[in-house]
């Protein structure tokens, strides 16, 4: 899926440029009809691609600023500069987004916010009748942190929910009236409420007769006590937030308000009072800066080494100095690194909704079991690994738990348990992901596999259990309708593992047919990652490490001059020889009147590399060379570029040498 | 089909889905004087449960379900928290 | 096989990624076009065997293009659309310009999603490569329904007298029950029409269609027929002379109301694939109502929901028309009824309307 977010990243933003453009015609002229369909037609196509991903609260904004164009584009309302300013705003909060979007695939945690301040502004001059998508959201909201709403009273004077036990939450349900539509069971949820002490119905709509009693209508509303706390009890609402509101029933007694104090310091005080909260951007800039220290240092070295030449006393002088602030950076660096870590559990938050909303869309009975997530780890990681999770998640619910009858059938329980663990071992994250479903075959593998011409019959049969498993990992294996239909697993694993290595881990699977399958994925806790340039040599783009460069520059191809059987050119009144990469890999030399250098450090003297082009600098974790790049001497090792190319990463002194 | 209509009786049998709200609906429209019988209930969707809220039908037996014979019987009627008050 | 050969037309290049990606590997030759004017520019050359065609496009629409495809290079068009209640009225309208079925514009998280809705993407718009352009859609009509929408379609009177194919009037009939599903649009137009208001039976009709649009189908009808049209949600008695149109992504029941016979949308019963689903029609209705007091009608469409019901009900005594493969865009339903040999008549679509008629002696 990563070309197509690539794809949304450059269309989205020409929409939003397109959208800027048609803005800046209307603030000049805002009666001009066919800029404003152009603006509706670009914020409904915007809108499309939106919801292609997972940006809710974008879509949302986006679908109410259509709203707003079209009341316009029907010339009901008039839209002023008021109006004008906050539609850039939003168009600008979705450029933002879309940033974010390409940094970390997802939005940031205040989008829902950001996304409903907005909303109200665009309907703030409407009628009653305008929609408010953010409506659910700050109803939650706000039923979240009342202490005592309205309805408390009245309902605790009822001799139904009087002097019950150990009364710590009160919950009022008022399902829409469309709920049986949609498949929901308004008691069914209730029923799944920890510690229940006693419901009671609301009418919430005009009873009616029994004459005109719609059976499939939903008009009565559940009111209910429960021992649990509020958490709890919201969780069982976790389907429905929008429409429920939750009490806490205030108790003077000791021990309760005491687990009320302990409940809310817990949560609140923590990370409030010690918590900073820095935008995302700025560490990546330090934790830049850091690195770009260390490559100073390095080349402090050369000039301790030519200090050394000319003066003793100088040159252990500046070791000392050197290596005093070497350690400074060394700790610097490794704290840097430190504040990068991110616990995984806002990442991974989406994921026992997303297995229970597709439990259900399968109908499946699936208990979705999470733990771990509160370790920390870096943001790359933490980022990158959703996406394999849940590919690994869905799988595990779509093709491993069995339907209900079937798993009675075999004798297993019809509520079938999958389970995500997350553990630190060591400096290594270890997920894993077990099911309890129908596991995999390896005979099923093995003759798939063969059928798909990924091997040959007889490598098959000479393959173990576990390497007949890892089979689902072949590119264009798991693909295959045929696999997923008869091994029961594979949507994209060749994608998952893809990656995981992408962050440089592993990943492995056991699985026992008829017991369920075990995947674990080891990643680094810190995320090794090599800042690199990106040059191009012979139409190919190699990557360079950036702490093996001391500079690059641009010079006019006439300044590069014959020196004895090279070239040579003068830096800063130095004679730097001149190599052309291309030569240096077995290309062909390229010649164009600009010269592009990347001047490297071969064992204390300058030397200039010559390139066709220079490209983006990246962080990037590189994967020791391995099978048969080892025989390549130059190649220090490959990375996956974020488009899902891999990249070679050339090791200067190496090549040099 | 888990309502029965028996002459002056309704029985719901095992686990009502949310379609037996019509046929539950209309068996009580027909004669509002049937008794609805739970003994053999299992579990019931919502929507059953807010037909015989809606029309207040007598009611006999307690269903086999904890969740509905503790905590919604004593919501169906004053007829039904009596029974449940001298269940032992 | 060869590979079906797919146009995809998509003014966004996002779109036309995602639709590549879903169809590329599934026995699909794509295509690709940016615009409206440069599909129809490709026609002639990449000669595709089904088009997918955006509904909205900045320069030529998507109904403008599928006009001028139906005129120039007819073939099967499936249009892709925003499952929205605006959405409704130009799908409809594509829909009786001669588009074969449409299909909702992917959205949601992709890596959700994707396997799901990719499975019936791939289904709908194979089955559309092999779909019939329908016939009554065929250009000289087509320019003719286009010149006046309104424009006198022949009664079914005199189109009932040349095809008079079964004898009797029937006795006693409370209701005609009709299924349909892919190319239901235009064939319910087909059968609406030429029925006269004073039509002695209350017609119910289970179309598969989403929520938002039945409601748009039922007042594009409305305008269009003698009969009243409406969409049925609450319990509703019937009504001679009405049509009824069940709600989508429900099921449409029939029931009682203190002895009167009404129709009512139910929640969608999860154990079937299709909804508003005909074969629960049916069997509704033959419980309350009775076999022999009902006609069944099962047209246009992918899949055999109806025919299992509807070839019991003639079995019980029911009478039940099938619509012919000629007429039908895709004789999935008909066709699994007629296997059953659950059929009295298996008719050309134009010629439906005019059997029910005798049969109601109307």
């Amino acid at each position: 899926m990563d070309e197509l977010l690539e794809q949304f990243l450059i269309e989205g933003r020409e929409l939003v440029a397109q959208a800027h453009g048609d803005l800046a015609l209307l603030a000049r002229d805002p009666a001009r009809s066919e800029v404003l369909s152009s603006l509706f037609r670009t914020v409904h196509t915007l809108k499309g691609s939106v919801a292609l991903f997972d940006m809710g609260p974008a879509e949302h904004l986006l679908h109410t600023a259509e709203t707003r164009l079209e009341r316009e584009r029907g010339g009901r309302t008039a839209m002023g500069r008021d109006d004008l300013e906050t539609l850039v705003a939003v168009i600008d909060q979705l450029d933002r987004w879309i940033d974010e979007m390409e940094h970390g695939g997802a939005l940031p945690a205040d989008a829902e916010a950001r996304a409903a301040t907005l909303a109200e502004s665009l309907q703030d001059d409407e009628g009653e009748d305008g929609e408010r998508p953010s409506e659910t959201e700050s109803k939650t909201a706000t039923s979240e942190t009342a202490d005592a709403p309205d309805w408390l009273g009245a309902m605790l004077a009822d001799s139904r929910f009087r002097d019950l036990d150990g009364a710590a939450t009160a919950f009022r349900y008022i399902p829409d009236s469309e709920c049986f539509f949609r498949g929901e069971d308004p008691l069914a949820l209730v029923a799944g409420v920890p510690d229940l002490l006693a419901i009671d119905v609301v009418r919430s709509a005009e009873t009616p007769e029994i004459a005109d009693i719609e059976p499939f209508k939903c008009v009565l509303g559940i009111l209910g006590v429960s021992k649990g706390t509020l958490k709890a009890v919201q969780g069982a609402f976790r389907m429905v937030p929008d429409q429920v509101s939750f009490a806490q029933i205030a108790r003077p007694s000791g021990s309760a308000l005491t687990e009320a104090l302990a409940e809310t310091l817990a949560s609140t005080s923590a990370d409030r009072a010690t918590m900073l909260r820095v935008p995302a951007d700025k560490l990546d800039t330090l934790a830049a800066e850091v690195r770009e220290l260390a490559v100073a240092m390095h080349g402090l070295e050369g000039v301790t080494r030519q200090a050394q030449r000319v003066d003793r006393a100088l040159a252990d002088e500046l070791r000392r100095i050197q290596s005093g602030l070497a350690r400074a950076v060394g700790t610097l660096a490794a704290m840097v690194a430190d504040v990068r870590l991110v616990p995984l559990q806002p990442v991974l938050r989406r994921l026992p909704r997303l297995a229970r909303e597709l439990a259900s869309a399968l109908d499946k009975n699936v208990a979705f079991e999470l733990s771990g997530d509160g370790i920390e780890v870096d943001k790359q990681i933490a980022e990158g690994l959703f996406e394999p999770l849940l590919h690994l998640v869905r799988n595990a619910i779509d093709h491993g738990i069995e339907a209900p009858q079937i798993r009675l059938r075999s004798g297993k329980p019809a509520q079938g348990r999958v389970a995500l663990e997350l553990a630190r071992r060591g400096d290594r994250l270890v997920a894993t992901l077990v099911d309890d479903g129908a596991g995999i075959d390896p005979a099923t593998i093995r003759k798939a596999a063969v059928a798909k011409g990924i091997i040959a019959a007889e490598t098959a049969e000479n393959l173990g259990e576990r390497q007949v498993l890892r089979l689902i990992f072949a590119p264009g294996f798991s693909t295959s309708e045929v696999v997923t239909d008869v091994s029961g697993r594979g949507v994209g694993m060749d994608a998952v593992q893809r990656a995981v290595e992408r962050l440089q881990g592993t990943i492995d699977i056991e699985s026992e047919p008829g017991q369920g399958t075990r995947l674990t994925i080891q990643l680094p806790l810190n995320a090794i990652v090599t800042r690199l340039l990106t040059v191009s040599v012979a139409g190919e783009r190699y990557g360079l490490r950036m702490d093996q460069i001391v500079e690059t520059l641009r010079l006019d191809a006439t300044e590069i001059q014959t020196l004895g059987q090279g070239n040579a050119c003068i830096i800063r009144d130095r004679t730097v020889p001149v190599v052309a990469l291309a030569a240096l890999l077995g290309h062909d030399e390229t010649v164009s009147p600009v010269a592009r250098l990347v001047v490297t450090d071969a064992g204390g003297e300058p030397m200039a590399l010559r390139v066709d082009a220079l490209g983006d600098r990246l962080d990037a974790p590189v994967r020791e060379r391995s099978g048969l790049l080892s025989a390549l001497p130059a190649v220090g090792g490959t990375t996956v570029h974020s488009d899902g190319t891999v990249l070679l990463v050339l090791d200067l002194p190496e090549l040099l040498a | 089909m888990s309502v029965v209509v028996d002459g002056p009786a309704i029985r719901l049998v095992g686990h009502c889905p949310v379609e037996d709200a019509e046929p539950l609906l209309v068996a009580l429209q027909e004669d509002a004087g049937r008794v609805v019988h739970l003994g053999e209930l299992e579990g019931a969707h919502f929507a059953v449960v807010q037909i015989l809220l809606l029309c207040c039908p007598a009611l006999e037996g307690f269903p086999k379900d904890l969740f509905l014979k503790n905590l919604v019987l004593p919501i169906l009627g004053a007829s039904a928290s009596e029974q449940i008050n001298a269940d032992p | 096989m060869t590979d079906t050969r797919l146009l995809v037309v998509d003014d966004s290049a996002l779109m036309r990624k995602l639709l590549v990606e879903i169809f590329s590997g599934h026995g699909f030759e794509v295509a690709l076009a940016r615009s409206g004017t440069e599909a129809l520019a490709m026609l002639g050359t990449f000669l595709p065997d089904v088009v997918t065609l955006d509904v909205h496009m900045p320069d030529m629409d998507g109904l403008a293009c599928l006009d001028r495809i139906m005129v120039e290079h007819p073939c099967p068009v499936v249009m892709v659309s925003a499952l929205t209640a605006e959405g409704a009225d130009e799908t409809l309208e594509a829909l009786s310009l001669g588009a074969v079925d449409f299909i909702a514009k992917p959205s949601g998280p992709i890596s959700l999603e994707i396997d799901r809705i990719a499975e019936a993407l791939v289904e709908k718009v194979r089955m559309a490569a092999g779909a019939r352009i329908p016939r009554s859609r065929r250009l000289t009509e087509r320019v003719r329904a286009r010149i006046s929408r309104v424009a006198d379609q022949p009664r079914a009177r005199s189109a009932g007298k040349k095809q008079r194919l079964a004898g009797d009037p029937l006795t006693g009939v409370a209701a005609v029950l009709v299924g349909v599903s892919t190319g239901g649009p235009p064939a319910l137009d087909a059968l609406l029409q030429p029925l006269p208001a004073d039509f002695p039976w209350p017609i119910v009709i289970a179309q598969h269609m989403p929520a938002s649009f039945t409601g748009a189908l039922a007042r594009r009808l409305d305008r269009q027929c003698a009969l009243s049209v409406r969409e049925v949600s609450a319990a509703t008695s019937l009504e001679p002379g009405t049509a009824y149109i069940g709600r989508g992504d429900a099921d449409l029941i029939m029931s009682r109301r203190f002895g009167d016979v009404v129709a009512l949308s139910a929640p969608a019963r999860a154990d079937l694939p299709w909804h508003p689903s005909a074969d629960r029609l049916v069997d509704s209705a033959c419980e309350v109502i009775g076999a022999e007091a009902l006609v069944g009608v099962l047209m246009t469409g992918m899949g055999t929901d109806g025919a299992r019901a509807m070839a019991r009900m003639r079995q019980q005594g029911g009478h039940v028309i099938a619509q012919d493969a000629e007429t039908a865009v895709v004789w999935g339903m008909p066709g699994a009824l007629v296997a059953m040999d659950g059929a009295d008549l298996v008719l050309p679509l134009e010629s439906i309307a005019g059997q029910l008629c005798d049969w109601a002696r109307t």
